[in-house]
């Protein structure tokens, strides 16, 4: 900078150069690609203001000027703010050129502004250029030509600097706005930048974000040491993990860097982007699950290892704990299947068996809900008021034990019948997305589907193979009155005397009736298995039906069977079919006795019951073989053989079981057995119309 | 036959076992047609208390009957008698001839009966009457 002293002579010689020079300021020289411009002049010295014009007219065409000689000029112009450039003046009589620097960059950040002075200083042209001064001219005539150019100058900056700008805004508004997450991240990890989409993935804001590193978000050690890894390398490809979000709930993302680094460029930081891809990896999954469930079902039925094979394959996409409860025919609930897994997200151990002791039959529902229909949801195990009203308290500690807070029980229903449960846990409230309840619901069913083609299976080979047994024993039990029969009827071919004919011919009429009573109860038991079998109920005395029954007995085993009659009321009952409940006990006991050892029958009334019993003094009935004494055919597999169909305790059961009452029995090996079976008593109203079917 | 009952305090003595009361008399009346001595039981238990009190040269044995069934008496038999007393066993089951290897039995006769192979199976497989009595 030139000293103060001179700047006042400087100024006086300019002034005389303005008038002499103005012709020439459209020399020809200058005429071509001269660019327009409306310069603010900002000076009180009219002299100085006409040099400064005549310096940028030599420059620019056309050239405007705006004056500013006072305070009020100066405010006018910046109201306007029509110009393009400013030139000011340090020393004015009302401010100084700072302050007028500092009014026009706050008004007009992006517009240049020049001093063009003759005093100043070092340090006011440092505090200057800090406030943005674009360049400064001294006022005498060695540097006055210099203005135009800094102007010049000076607005080819500010259009670079503009340009910069929008570019900068272009790439601000476009990283913010990209429909995937853009981040830069330090070569260490630690985010720099983040757009909000980022931050939205990630459960936080972008403030948040800055200066946190992106592997306290994996969710697993397995995806951090891949991280470590692929960081090293300073490039990122394809790579895919799950996170976990600032609010628990786990997520899955794909992360690639753009523009791979040259191998000798350092690292300065890794700019890429992060996609959430938890729906794509849903989908496979979800495909790949749902087929390997059926491949399991399909390779062996709903066994127990398929289902807990299911229970397994199903953790890593339905959550953290996975069990199926199935119900058993007599009511009973048992865990078939169990899998769940730790903090560390690792399978514990082998899904488990709790059917022996651990939780017992009983603690789990059969069903989800009384429907046994719907899917029961619980967001908060902790939460005791919604949870306590959806699940018993021995549910809910269950779960909490086991490391759930959200829960879905899922029913597994057939053919319109609930044969079980599904239960699928998580480890945090509200984590079980409707998804996971979805999927959940398509594993139970097709589970169910699997468990209900496996019992038709089993139904239709029973009955197959109990058609087959039945089919031998009548077969085998029609032989015998058909041997004593053809037995008579060759001996006769040997003597045909009057009194052997006669014999004869009463015995073959007695295997005649044998038989035929025979092929009535196979008729009836093959009624008796398609339940084409209805009740005539009718008030009974059942203490006269034993009783008749056993006058009828005692003819043909005299002195066998003991009779005790005690009262009973009368009983609304089938009269033919508990004849026959009654004849086939006591077939039974006859059978089973010993020769010559009594039958005792007693009958009478059992608090509101009628009590029928029947005991005998034969060998008992052997512990293999009492779960199967009701079934048909029971003595067929059995170590010991006896005659007769076999199904005569059968149908006294079905009979029994039709009217609502009980049969049963005691049985003590080598003292005997006693079968029984009981009635409810009810009331029967007098001279009403009391035949009804049932 | 004529010399079976020639010798009739000789005649070998057959033990029926057999529950069916009307088939249990047909056999009965078979073995008198042929002058053949019987003794009756209507289960294995009846036949061991008949063992007991005679000894009967052949026994016709019933497999499925209550209280104790023809494979129980074929054990406690072979336990008591070894295989002096010749089995043969009646059956109306498909595996009678299994069925008759399995007690040992030298005979077997499925029901229904032809009462002439009946009747040569015994005469077979009984003793013969002058060979039993007049042995050195």
């Amino acid at each position: 900078l030139y000293g103060a002293a001179r700047a006042k002579e400087s100024k006086i010689m300019i002034d005389r150069s303005v008038g002499a020079n103005r012709g020439a300021s459209n020399g020809p020289a200058r005429a071509h690609g001269r660019a327009p411009l409306t310069a603010l002049l900002v000076d009180d010295e009219p002299d100085d203001r006409a040099l400064a014009t005549h310096e940028l007219r030599a420059r620019f065409e056309p050239l405007e000027v705006e004056e500013a000689p006072d305070a009020m000029q100066l405010e006018r112009a910046l109201r306007a703010g029509k110009f393009d450039a400013a030139i000011v003046d340090y020393k004015l009589r009302w401010t100084d050129g700072l302050t007028v620097l500092r009014r026009l960059k706050a008004g007009y950040p992006g517009r240049p502004v020049v001093m063009f002075t003759a005093s100043g200083n070092e340090e006011i042209a440092v505090e200057a250029m800090r406030a943005g001064l674009d360049d400064y001219v001294l006022k005498s005539p060695r540097h006055a030509g210099r203005l135009a150019d800094a102007v010049e100058r000076a607005l080819g900056s500010a259009r670079e600097r503009g340009l910069l700008r929008s570019l900068e805004d272009r790439y601000r508004g476009f990283f913010d706005r990209l429909p995937v997450g853009a981040f830069r991240l330090s070569p260490e990890g630690h985010f720099i930048d983040a757009n909000p989409q980022v931050a939205r993935l990630l459960g936080a804001s972008p403030a948040e974000l800055v200066g946190a590193r992106f592997e306290d978000f994996l969710a697993d050690a397995a995806g951090r040491t891949r991280w470590h890894a692929a960081l090293s390398t300073g490039h990122i490809d394809h790579f895919e993990t799950p996170i976990t979000r600032t609010d628990g709930l786990e997520r899955w993302v794909q992360i690639e860097t753009v523009a791979p680094r040259a191998p000798e460029q350092a690292v300065l930081f890794l700019e890429g982007v992060i996609v959430d891809v938890t729906e794509r990896r849903w989908t496979a999954e979800t495909e790949q699950l749902v087929a390997e469930a059926a491949e399991r079902l399909a390779a062996s039925f709903a066994s127990r290892t398929a289902l807990t094979e299911i229970a397994r394959l199903a953790l890593p996409v339905l959550g953290s704990y996975c069990r199926i409860d199935l119900e058993s025919a007599g009511g009973a609930v048992h865990t078939v299947a169990l899998a769940r897994r730790d903090a560390s997200r690792s399978p514990v151990g082998e899904a488990q068996d709790w059917t022996e002791g651990h939780a017992g039959p009983r603690t789990w529902p059969a069903r989800a809900d009384s429907s046994g229909h719907d899917v029961v949801v619980v967001g908060d195990l902790e939460e005791p008021d919604l949870a306590g009203a959806l699940l018993t308290d021995e549910q809910r500690s269950t779960l909490l034990t086991a490391g759930c807070r959200s829960v879905a029980i899922v029913p597994m229903i057939a053919r319109g019948r609930s044969v079980g449960t599904l239960t699928i846990g998580a480890a945090n409230a509200h984590q079980l997305t409707a998804q996971q309840v979805w999927l959940a619901t398509r594993l139970a069913s097709s589970a169910a589907m699997a468990i209900d083609n496996e019992h038709l299976y089993r139904e239709a080979k029973d009955a197959v193979a109990s058609r087959d047994a039945f089919i031998a024993i009548a077969a085998h039990e029609l032989k015998t009155p058909l041997a004593t029969l053809y037995g008579h009827v060759q001996l006769l071919e040997r003597n045909a005397t009057p009194e052997a004919l006669e014999r004869g011919r009463a015995a073959i009429e007695r295997q005649c009736e044998r038989m035929l009573a025979l092929v009535q109860r196979m008729l009836e038991m093959s009624r008796l298995r398609v339940g084409q079998f209805e009740l005539e109920l009718a008030p009974c005395d059942i203490g006269e039906i034993v009783a008749t029954i056993v006058e009828r007995a005692a003819t043909l085993a005299p002195g066998r069977l003991l009779l005790e009659r005690r009262p009973a009321p009368l009983v609304r009952a089938d009269r033919l079919r508990v004849e026959e409940v009654v004849t086939n006990l006591i077939d039974n006991a006859m059978r089973y006795s010993p020769r010559g050892a009594p039958v005792e029958v007693s009958v009478g009334a059992e608090g509101d019951r009628v009590l029928v019993s029947v005991l005998d003094h034969g060998p008992g009935i052997p512990d293999a073989l009492r779960p199967r004494v009701f079934t048909p055919f029971a003595r067929e597999s059995s170590a010991v053989r006896a005659p007769g169909l076999g199904l005569g305790l059968w149908i006294a059961k079905e009979i029994v079981q039709r009217h609502g009452g009980h049969i049963g029995f005691r049985s003590e090996l080598n003292q005997g057995t006693t079968f029984f079976f009981s009635l409810h008593i009810e009331e029967v109203p007098h001279g009403a119309d009391t035949s009804q079917r049932r | 036959m004529a010399q079976i009952r020639a010798n009739d305090g000789d005649t070998p003595l057959v033990l029926v076992v057999e529950d069916d009361e009307d088939l249990r008399e047909v056999l009965e009346l078979f073995l008198d047609s042929i002058g053949i001595r019987h003794i009756s039981a209507s289960n294995g238990r009846e036949a061991l208390a008949a063992l007991s009190l005679r000894a009967p040269a052949l026994i016709l044995l019933d497999m499925r009957m209550p209280v104790m069934d023809g494979w129980a008496f074929a054990r406690e038999l072979r336990a008591l008698k070894g295989h002096a007393i010749p089995l043969v066993v009646m059956s109306a089951a498909e595996d009678i001839e299994a069925c008759a290897r399995s007690v040992g039995a030298e005979a077997h006769a499925a029901k229904p009966f032809e009462l002439h192979a009946m009747e040569a199976t015994l005469r077979r497989v009984l003793p013969a009457p002058h060979l039993a009595s007049h042995a050195p």
